[in-house]
């Protein structure tokens, strides 16, 4: 029998439209770590993030017979996430979206057990730092930070997700590290002032 | 090595994602399903009666249509795919029912512009696109429906119920 991760995507596609829909839970495996990561960074709430990316996991199964070979399972699916989460923000105004719920779950997640109290104090601090600043960047620029510089993604891959141009994808990604700088700088004045 | 300032750490998925999703997917149809039963055999007079419910749509010279001399021995039905492309060099048709495949099923010049093919199919309901030069993924402009295909565009469906 073929080791999990030696059975390829296509493969999974092929069992699960044969009616084997354990198969799909490979791919959930293969892929809930990255697709939760995004979804967690994009809407901010751990909780809602869970109900999301499990709604996302479901719509790839009910739309598996559409996709196609032309792309990577991976990129079709962070774009059902990232069309999931825009949904997720119409509902509700970004106000809404609590940045205290970001640290409980998150905080411990944030420490190495190599930290010292104090190192993994700093780490922590900074990493809701940053959270919270990508959080304040408007969706547009969010996703396309998150879709290359979190996930790692290149511009031809990202295109395919959110469906833009090069070009305007380049520019978001440069005016949303732009703005996480300038927050990032304010951040830091803030807490040496205190 | 440089520092990345925007670091943030990966964060894991929550224990118990995967169980919560195939909860759900165990009690749904098989994917893209829909209600309409898929590549059931039919009964070999079924196909007339099809005729009449489906496209026959030839705008601009671009269709897929049914072909009524259905071949009960293969117990399906004949559909041809046709698609106007007078400029192209090669076209061939990718859907569910060859895997995507882009060489699956090449479709032929008729010499005025028209490519076709003509394959065999049950009933049920399929998604296909033309590959036109193995670059460009256009659909039918003769189908009566379309579907998302996740990436913003859209996908012919053909029901053959």
């Amino acid at each position: 029998m073929k080791e999990i991760r030696q059975i390829s995507d296509e493969e999974i596609i092929r069992k699960c439209l044969n009616g084997e829909k354990e198969a799909y839970r490979i791919f959930i495996e293969r892929y809930e770590d990255k697709i939760f990561n995004l979804i967690y960074r994009y809407v901010g709430s751990y909780h809602s993030a869970q109900d999301i990316a499990q709604e996302s996991f479901v719509k790839a199964f009910e739309s598996l017979k559409s996709f196609r070979n032309d792309a990577r399972f991976s990129t079709w699916l962070y774009r059902i996430a990232v069309n999931k989460c825009k949904d997720f923000l119409k509902d509700r105004r970004r106000d809404d979206v609590s940045l205290e719920r970001i640290a409980a779950p998150a905080s411990s997640r944030y420490s190495s057990p190599f930290d010292g109290p104090e190192e993994g104090f700093l780490r922590r601090e900074r990493a809701m730092t940053i959270n919270r600043a990508i959080l304040a960047l408007s969706p547009m620029y969010r996703e396309a930070f998150l879709l290359r510089h979190m996930e790692g993604l290149s511009y031809y891959e990202m295109r395919k997700i959110l469906g833009l141009p090069i070009n305007t994808l380049k520019m978001r990604v440069f005016r949303a590290r732009k703005s996480l700088r300038k927050m990032l700088k304010s951040s830091s004045r803030q807490m040496e002032s205190r | 090595m440089k520092k990345d300032i925007f670091y943030v750490p990966r964060v894991k998925a929550p224990e118990g994602l995967s169980e919560s999703v195939m909860a759900r997917i165990t009690s749904m149809e098989e994917p893209g399903r829909s209600g309409h039963p898929q590549r059931r055999w039919i009964a070999p007079y079924l196909p007339f009666a099809m005729a009449a419910m489906l496209l026959l749509a030839y705008g601009l010279g671009v269709a897929t249509s049914l072909l009524l001399s259905s071949r009960p021995e293969q117990r399906g039905i004949m559909v041809r795919f046709s698609l106007y492309a007078p400029k192209a060099e090669k076209v061939t048709l990718a859907g569910d029912f060859n895997g995507w495949s882009r060489e699956g099923d090449p479709l032929s010049p008729r010499g005025d512009g028209v490519w076709s093919v003509i394959i065999p199919l049950n009933s049920g309901r399929y998604e296909y696109m033309f590959l036109v030069d193995g670059k460009t993924w256009l659909p039918d402009p003769g189908a009566v429906r379309y579907t998302d295909d996740g990436f913003g565009g859209k996908n012919s469906i053909l029901d053959l119920v």
